[in-house]
């Protein structure tokens, strides 16, 4: 049984301007101690998704409109607030991409990692103070005994986000659910807070959702992929068979036009492969692909119905008439 | 080749004051004796961590901040000296492009009138002739001058960024600063934009100053590029002897760091300890030494100096590590 399985979710936002199908159909599932990255383009839909596993989506004007959430076995989206917030903070954590938002201004670093652990593990005053400036300690927060004391406008962003994976830690979760938790961090300071959740998933097994923009990211820290475009998956698959041999049209676009290292160094300059065209805007009624009006292999069909998943291999599924 | 710019030995402290009668107690270093120069139609790139100094150091080139101490010598000028509409003739020829475009645009103007106020600084062209301009250079970026009477929020944001280099070229400028001109877009878009910006310097033989954070973005356009820590240059190289041989240790733990998209590259990252110091009080001999793996008791004491290290690669460190 999969830790996770999200089955046919689909989330709108009902605006002035119209509806905006945020999440149309998404479904996917994530096993004990696996790391699953989720990309794609802004507004694709990434947040929503795995906020709704949380319900932490404002209704209204939000509304999970369909859909199933089981995690370890029980349906998410049946329970009611008091049992959802329980399982919150101790089974999933999260970490977003601006750590002030969940950290309370008003309490100390060491008062919010202490509470954790005395709801969480029942420990008593001074037990957890002891555990918290050991934890502090282990994600590299210099001199933990005088953070323990300061609140977090008194820390650099970098130390946040560490706090923000202390108190994870300090929970030991069954799923941590990181929402571009490095995009606002410096690339040296990144590489310290991924190595820091890779220590979290090896010790705890812990599952992790993580979303970013960045597929290098993705490719050194996930085990699988999840593509999305326009509020629904596109592609999924193993990290290696996505990045090696991507179907998608949007998937192939997306790792062409990145620029890598080391490309000019050794076959010098040549101009990075374009996605013609934007993002749809979500409140449009497309019928077919939402890809197609972007897509150089488009045909008749794809602008009229849209593409049903299908699965290439037993990891590696693509939602494209190219393959059906 | 001739310089287009030359920077020698710029400074910018601020001043950090407080309490009642606002005391100065103290000065921010952001900007602590940095020297380069940029020839004609070259681009130079600028990195290194948050609040290192990178766009201070661009603002005090345009002088939209002024320089603490230093020179800034622009087509052979110093012009630091120069006074307020002596530098307003030369600011149109050195125009910035930022990270996002939509806070550095009026929301209540129309994209022609942006570019048309741009054209005005220049007085040289009216009515039709003008207007014609515009649709030039909305068509020299790529937007469909259809478009001219639409305002900034009816644009998607790589559109916006067209718009802020759209403007940016009105007033036909020598050097462009792009500060993060593509951090903000996605994947796709920045492509694009990337893209453009290399072939509109081809066509009007443009130099740039490209300030980013990802390093794949910056060797792609960079021919030389500056590594900034704590408002000090520790290392410059042409792209080809930063990313292959990389001498200062912050240098290398930046470009370990990057992620590369190959999943079968094992990742040998370089951990860093602990943060960046402040630059209020930052730490005395080597601004890098409170996280570098190699430090040794010379570099608490002694600041070390931008040397040559062979070619055109420099490098401040008093032990060059390989
Ligand atoms: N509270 C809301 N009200 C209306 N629309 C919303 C709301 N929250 C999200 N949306 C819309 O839902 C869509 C998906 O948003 P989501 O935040 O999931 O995107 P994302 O993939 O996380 O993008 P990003 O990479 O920019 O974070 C977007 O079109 C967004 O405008
Ligand atoms: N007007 C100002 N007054 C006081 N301090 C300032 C001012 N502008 C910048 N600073 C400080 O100067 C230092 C350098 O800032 P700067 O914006 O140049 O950094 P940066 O390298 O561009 O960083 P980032 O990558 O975050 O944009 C920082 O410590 C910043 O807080
Ligand atoms: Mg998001
Ligand atoms: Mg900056």
């Amino acid at each position: 049984m999969p830790l996770l399985d999200v089955k046919n979710l689909s989330v709108n936002f009902n605006t002035l301007e119209g509806t905006v199908r945020a999440v149309q159909g998404v479904s996917f599932s994530l096993k004990k101690r696996e790391i699953i990255g989720i990309v794609g383009e802004s507004g694709c839909g990434k947040s929503v998704t795995v906020r709704s596993i949380l319900r932490l989506i404002p209704m209204p004007p939000g509304e999970i409109s369909e859909g199933r959430i089981m995690f370890n076995g029980e349906n998410l989206l049946a329970l009611d607030q008091k049992r959802l917030r329980g399982i919150r903070g101790s089974n999933i954590s999260m970490i977003f991409q601006e750590p002030m938002t969940s950290l309370n201004p008003v309490f100390t670093i060491g008062n919010q990692i202490s509470e954790t652990f005395k709801v969480h593990q029942k420990m008593n005053k001074q037990r957890a103070r002891k555990a918290t400036i050991n934890i502090l300690e282990k994600v590299s927060i210099p001199s933990p005994e005088k953070r323990f004391e300061e609140y977090p406008h008194q820390l650099s962003g970098g130390m946040r986000q560490r706090v923000m994976i202390a108190i994870a830690l300090a929970c030991q979760p069954k799923l941590l659910i990181a929402d571009e938790p490095t995009t606002a961090l410096d690339m040296t300071v990144q590489a310290q807070i991924l190595d820091l959740m890779l220590q979290l998933s090896d010790q705890f097994d812990t599952s992790i959702l993580l979303i970013t923009h960045d597929l290098g990211i993705v490719a050194q820290t996930a085990s699988k992929v999840i593509v999305m475009y326009a509020g629904k998956i596109i592609e999924t698959g193993s990290v290696s068979s996505i990045f090696k041999h991507p179907f998608h049209p949007y998937t192939i676009g997306l790792i062409k036009s990145l620029p890598r290292m080391g490309l000019r160094s050794q076959y010098g300059k040549k101009p990075l492969h374009e996605i013609p065209g934007i993002v749809p805007s979500m409140n449009e009624n497309i019928s077919g692909c939402w890809f197609a009006p972007r897509c150089d292999q488009s045909m008749d069909i794809c602008r009229k119905v849209a593409p049903l998943q299908k699965y290439i291999d037993s990891d590696h599924s693509v939602s494209c008439w190219l393959f059906n | 080749m001739e310089n287009l710019l030359q920077v020698n030995n710029l400074k910018k402290y601020f001043p950090v004051k407080r309490g009642v009668f606002k005391r100065t107690f103290g000065h921010v270093y952001a900007v602590d004796g940095v020297s380069f120069h940029l020839a004609k139609g070259e681009t130079l790139g600028i990195v290194g961590e948050s609040g290192c100094g990178k766009s201070t150091t661009a603002r005090a080139i345009l002088r939209l901040t002024e320089p603490t101490k230093g020179e800034i010598y622009f087509q052979g000028q110093n012009i630091c000296k120069l006074d307020s509409s002596r530098m307003k003739s030369i600011r149109k020829k050195m125009q910035m492009i930022f990270q996002d475009p939509y806070g550095s645009l009026n929301p209540r103007m129309t994209v022609g009138n942006i570019i048309g106020d741009s054209i005005d600084i220049h007085k040289l062209y009216r009515g039709n002739r003008k207007k014609e301009r515009i649709v030039y250079i909305m068509e020299s970026v790529e937007l469909n001058p259809d478009q001219i009477g639409r305002y900034p929020h009816q644009f998607s944001g790589g559109q916006r960024q067209r718009i802020g280099i759209a403007r940016a070229l009105a007033t036909e400028p020598e050097l462009i600063i792009g500060d993060e001109p593509v951090s903000a877009l996605d994947v796709s878009i920045q492509a694009q934009i990337i893209n453009l910006l290399e072939n509109l310097q081809t066509r009007f033989g443009l130099s740039y100053i490209i300030i980013a954070h990802d390093m794949a973005v910056i060797e792609h356009m960079c021919d030389r590029i500056a590594v900034m820590y704590l408002g000090r240059i520790v290392e410059m190289a042409d792209f080809k002897s930063l990313y292959g041989n990389p001498l200062h240790p912050y240098t290398q733990a930046l470009l370990s760091a990057v992620p590369v998209i190959d999943p079968d590259t094992e990742g040998k990252t370089i951990i860093l300890k602990g943060d960046v110091p402040s630059p209020i009080n930052p730490p005395p001999g080597c601004h890098f030494h409170t996280r570098c793996i190699h430090k040794k008791e010379e570099c608490e004491q002694k600041v070390p100096h931008l040397k040559p290290a062979g070619g055109d690669h420099f490098v401040a460190c008093h032990f060059k590590h390989k």
